[in-house]
């Protein structure tokens, strides 16, 4: 009989398992929207905003969150949501966003591709084949596009590229593509002219220090750099139409990170600010920063505002009580409409991040969950109607 | 998956209301399967197993496969054969060339110790072990032991891992007059896999023998998988794909003396591991005209070692045991922008010397101490060089009072870690300084075993231990690359364990066995990576505290209704909770706090039913693993899907020109179940394997 006794026992025990294995498979693993801000914004013409989540590297989770300002309400993994066919989904390793002419473009690093939606209806219609793509801007009707690898064939291996497309055509034909240095990262346009600042990020201990400026027309790249002067790697740039402000990561040890201001004449400023990462709006420069302290063997985060005019560094631009909750903050971005800040907190890089809305006196005003790593936050002039379906 | 194991289910009902039926014949307990009659007429094996201990006897959990289970059961490498273990996850990232690495009661991969004859496998790199590189051809049996191993003589390591994984060789037997033997197997089938291998043993003179064994190895790596979004939802999209570049190369080959003489018996063996593999790479999703997934590896592992046990009377033994091990790894690496190469050279030499003191016959006490030097090479910029010098010493009593056994060990562990760092980054002036760390630890274990009862059968055991792993030069690497001043403590891992274990033997035709086993673990300083970065640099830390608490279940039955039949069923499961309780420190941490850790699955299990018939041997195995998520942040996003497969194989023995000969086809994967075992490497689905082997 003891026999039977063990079997029973065991025989439960497997059961157990299985009926656990069970009980699992329907759960619904989308949660609806995330009803952050009751009521909506009084905003115009922003409509809302993708947030592009990075995702581990190799992992293949990148998600697209929607928020959506009349409602209120943020939207988790909508691409997931809207396109449930497209074969492994958004891709690996989300590295910067625009919407440009009623279309998303989304340039995903990993997959070595820009997937193209509709802004209306979050439906995928389209990639744009480019090998380690970084960044896009969009100048007279085409897109840009910089890219690590040596498209263009350049005699140097380490030559970066310059990736010219047509976003209106059906099939976003690549038209043209021209070499620049090393490991290309952000772009700007202004006066009709592309920034593209030259990192030579893979090249430790001999990282660059220049801004290639090209023609969009003809894709002519000016002969003469500008050169930053002492602040290397230059990453993020963004202009406001007169000036240009570049980031720049220092070489990670003992060049610390700053920033750069290039003005009309292209006379180069530094300014002399930790800088991960950072936002313009009329009169300010938001920056964040995260650097690894060696003495404290901790992150220190920084939070400043930065007087356009003067460059006078003017403290946090952020509410302490947030501060306390952010882990690792990662984006900071400016809602042209209502001056709202937006920052980004990719807490361990492993799990789902944070983000944080401010009203523009750095007070909370709301704040979610994201996707993991949230990296880039894209304005959006078109409602996605589609999220009703959802 | 649920229908596929409703499949092994029903095979172990009937199987159990048949055993109820019979009950009048002879027949040993599991552990003794093959009568000798039987194993004369049709396998002859001339390396007869060794009689293994019972589990039953043991005073730490183990668990162990002997060669015929390891013959039987459809494993190509170690890492195959350990699925059977329970409380144990093995890593798989998929294919013939994919690393496997085990993980014991979730404490992590880098807690376990692979030993094979008596020496750790040792991997200063990453602290962990492929066994998709162990053949099984030339393995008398692998056994996995939860805390330690509780021989009386043994080395200071065999004290220092959380827990052990002991791959032991065998040892040549020859039969009378013969001075010689030899095994010749061919093995063939899906993924394009030729795989032959020799064992050619030598009796030298009466006290000596040799063993030599080489393999070749060859796969193309290439599987076709189904890759789904539809696990939960039913609907999103499903594609079929084939995985590629997962193509190797494997040259092995082994050479082992054995010497026994009156008072000492002593081993040595030589092995050289040759190989040349791709990686396939996660499942992402990429433009099709990038060239994707073209990392490659090539490998070289040498290495010595020698052991010899000597008796000074009855109440001295002392053990001896040393070796050297050289291993070159060469990474390449396709980041699209450039192929990025790196090589990696590692030394590890290692001495010990044991000795067991018997004072009483109810007592005996064990002074073991081990010296271990590492070094590390690479030709990556700024690399660190890393040297590391390690003292072990332990001091193991151990006593018997008739139905009470104790074991009480203190090992102490001291390191001392030569690093070269830099000082400042210029191009064209590199300046570097040596860095020394100094770490010690006492980590004590207590160990008993109790028969409550009369019935020798039944026992009641319990274990305590606390083991400290050191960073690893990895970790160590990452750490100063990303941090510079940055200090790694020792990762710590405390365990408590009540197990009990039972056999019997019911009828003469029906034997059972069984063993429960409850745990609590706790891993303290649990090194992270702290990510990385708009420069994707990472940093570690102490941060982790695990708390684990699980229990293994083992049963295993065996009926034989006649001198030529038997039938065997053997099952485990396990269930674990293994909780992230890396303290809060903002609101948002409550995504990961007190959420499973990544990768370990709440339930788990496997089943064996294997049978022989005359001339033939069959065996049907399925293993489970319940839901699991990606990472301590558990949610539908995270979660990854149960899988259970269903692997069968069949066998053939009888006499060819005077050699023993034995045909097994194998057909792994039944179902043709399509999962993962880690997220984005979809594993094979139904594949098939032809064995032929000549016994001369």
């Amino acid at each position: 009989m003891k026999k039977l006794n063990f079997l029973s026992y065991f025989l439960l025990t497997m059961l157990l398992a299985l009926a656990s294995c069970s009980s699992n498979d329907s759960d619904e693993w989308y949660e609806g929207p995330n009803v952050v801000n009751p009521g909506g914004d009084t905003n115009k013409n922003v409509k809302g905003f993708f947030l592009l989540n990075q995702g581990q590297w190799n992992s293949n989770n990148a998600t697209l969150d929607y928020y959506n300002s009349k409602r209120g309400a943020l939207y988790h993994d909508v691409f997931r949501m809207l396109n449930p066919n497209i074969a492994h989904g958004l891709g690996d390793a989300g590295n910067a966003i625009k919407v440009w002419g009623g279309k998303v473009f989304i340039v995903m690093n990993g997959s070595n591709m820009i997937v193209v939606l509709d802004a209306k209806t979050g439906a995928e219609i389209g990639t744009v084949d480019v090998p380690n793509c970084r960044d896009i801007e969009f100048a007279e009707g085409f897109g840009f596009v910089t890219s690590f690898n040596n498209l263009a064939n350049s005699s140097d291996a380490n030559a970066g590229a310059l990736v010219k497309f047509d976003p209106s055509d059906d099939n976003f034909a690549i038209m043209q593509t021209i070499a620049l240095g090393r490991q290309p990262e952000g772009i700007a346009m202004r006066d009709n002219m592309l920034y593209v600042a030259v990192s030579g990020g893979f090249g430790n201990p001999s990282y660059e220090n220049i801004i290639s400026v090209v023609n969009p027309a003809t894709m002519k790249k000016n002969d003469q750099d500008i050169s930053l002067g002492n602040n290397l790697n230059p990453a993020n740039i963004v202009t406001n139409g007169a000036d240009i402000f570049v980031q720049c990561n220092g070489n990670y040890f003992d060049v610390q990170s700053s920033m750069a201001k290039i003005d009309k004449e292209n006379k180069v400023t530094t300014i002399d600010v930790r800088c991960s990462n950072f936002a313009v709006s009329d009169e300010y420069i938001y920056v964040i920063s995260t650097q690894w302290d060696i003495e404290a063997n901790k992150n220190v985060v920084s939070y400043n505002k930065i007087n356009k005019k003067t460059l006078a560094v003017e403290g946090s631009f952020m509410d302490t009580k947030v501060q306390n909750e952010i882990t690792y903050p990662y984006s900071v971005s400016i809602n042209p409409e209502t001056k709202d800040i937006f920052v980004t907190d990719a807490r361990d890089f492993v799990t789902d991040g944070s983000i944080y809305c401010l009203h523009p006196d750095g007070k909370l005003k709301w704040s979610a969950k994201t996707g993991i790593i949230p990296m880039v936050i894209a304005f959006t002039g078109y409602e996605l109607e589609s999220i009703d379906l959802l | 998956m649920c229908m596929s194991f409703a499949f092994s289910m029903c095979c172990l009902t009937s199987l159990a209301s048949v055993a109820h039926i019979a009950d009048n014949y002879t027949i040993g307990i599991i552990d003794t399967i093959f009568q000798n009659n039987y194993d004369s007429l049709f396998i002859n094996l001339n390396e007869i197993v060794i009689v293994q201990p019972k589990t039953t006897k043991e005073i730490t959990p183990v668990q162990e496969l002997s060669s015929k289970d390891l013959q039987r059961l459809n494993a190509h490498s170690v890492a195959d054969a350990v699925r059977y273990f329970s409380g144990m996850q093995l890593k798989d990232y998929g294919g013939i060339g994919g690393l496997k690495t085990i993980d014991v009661r979730a404490m992590g991969s880098s807690h376990v110790g692979v030993f094979y004859d008596g020496v750790e496998i040792g991997n200063a790199q990453n602290g962990i072990v492929d066994l998709g590189r162990y053949s099984l051809d030339n393995l008398e049996s692998v056994s996995l032991y939860n805390g330690q191993k509780s021989n009386v003589l043994q080395s200071a390591k065999d004290y220092a891992s959380a827990s052990a994984l002991y791959l032991k060789s065998k040892k040549p037997q020859f039969k009378d007059h013969s001075n010689t033997n030899m095994q010749i197997t061919l093995k063939g089938g899906s993924f394009d896999l030729f795989n032959p291998s020799v064992l050619w043993s030598q009796k030298i003179n009466e006290n000596v023998s040799s063993s030599t064994n080489a393999e070749f190895t060859s796969s193309s790596g290439k599987y076709k998988y189904t890759y789904s979004d539809n696990w939960w939802t039913g609907n999103g999209y499903s594609t079929t794909d084939k995985r590629k570049n997962g193509d190797i190369e494997i040259f092995r080959a082994e050479q082992a003396l054995f010497g026994a003489h009156a008072n000492t018996q002593w081993q040595s063996k030589l092995y050289a591991y040759k190989s040349n593999r791709g990686y396939p790479g996660a499942v992402i999703r990429d433009s099709q005209n990038t060239l994707k997934h073209q990392d490659r590896q090539k490998d070289l592992n040498l290495f010595a070692q020698a052991s010899a046990k000597h008796s000074f009377g009855a109440k001295i033994t002392s053990q001896l045991l040393a070796k050297y091990a050289y291993d070159k790894i060469d990474y390449q690496a396709d980041s699209t922008v450039m192929i990025l190469q790196s090589r990696y050279k590692l030394h590890d030499l290692y001495m010990s010397t044991s000795t067991m003191i018997a004072p009483t016959n109810w007592s005996s006490i064990n002074f073991s101490a081990d010296y271990q030097y590492n070094k590390m090479n690479s030709d990556i910029k700024n690399f660190i060089y890393p040297q590391r010098h390690t003292l072990y010493a332990a001091v193991a009593p151990a006593a018997y009072w008739n139905r009470l056994k104790m074991q009480a060990s203190l090992l102490y562990m001291a390191t001392v870690d030569k690093s070269k760092i830099l000082i400042n980054n210029n191009s064209n002036n590199n300046n570097s300084k040596h860095k020394t760390t100094k770490q010690n630890k006492l980590s004590p274990s207590f160990v008993l075993s109790y028969q409550p009862f009369d019935n020798k059968q039944f026992i009641v055991r319990y274990f305590y231990k606390d083991v400290f792993r050191m960073p690893t030069f990895s970790e160590l690497y990452m750490s100063y690359n990303g941090t510079l001043s940055s200090f790694l403590k020792p990762e710590s891992a405390k365990q408590n364990n009540l197990g009990i274990s039972y056999s019997k033997q019911i009828t003469p035709k029906i034997g059972i066995e069984t063993t429960t086993d409850v745990y609590a673990n706790r891993v303290k300083n649990k090194i992270i990576a702290i990510g990385g970065g708009a420069n994707f640099r990472w940093s570690m830390m102490n941060k982790g505290l695990v708390k684990i608490k699980g229990a293994d279940i083992s049963f295993a039955t065996n009926y034989t209704p006649s001198d030529d039949v038997k039938l065997t069923v053997k099952s485990s499961y396990a269930h674990q909770s293994a909780r992230d309780f890396t303290p809060k420190k903002v609101q948002s941490d409550t995504l990961t706090y007190k959420g499973q850790i990544a990768y370990i699955p709440q339930n788990s299990g496997s089943l064996v039913l294997s049978g022989t018939c005359k001339a033939w041997d069959f065996n049907i195995s399925s293993i489970f693993t319940g839901v699991r998520y990606k990472s301590s942040d558990n949610n539908a996003s995270t979660r990854m899907p149960p899988w259970a497969t269903q692997d069968a194989s069949a066998s053939y023995n009888r006499k060819l020109f005077g050699m023993q000969a034995r045909l097994t086809i194998e057909i792994n994967n039944i179902t043709n179940k399509q999962y993962e075992v880690v997220s984005r490497y979809p594993m094979p689905g139904t594949n098939l394997k032809f064995i032929m082997r000549l016994i001369i």
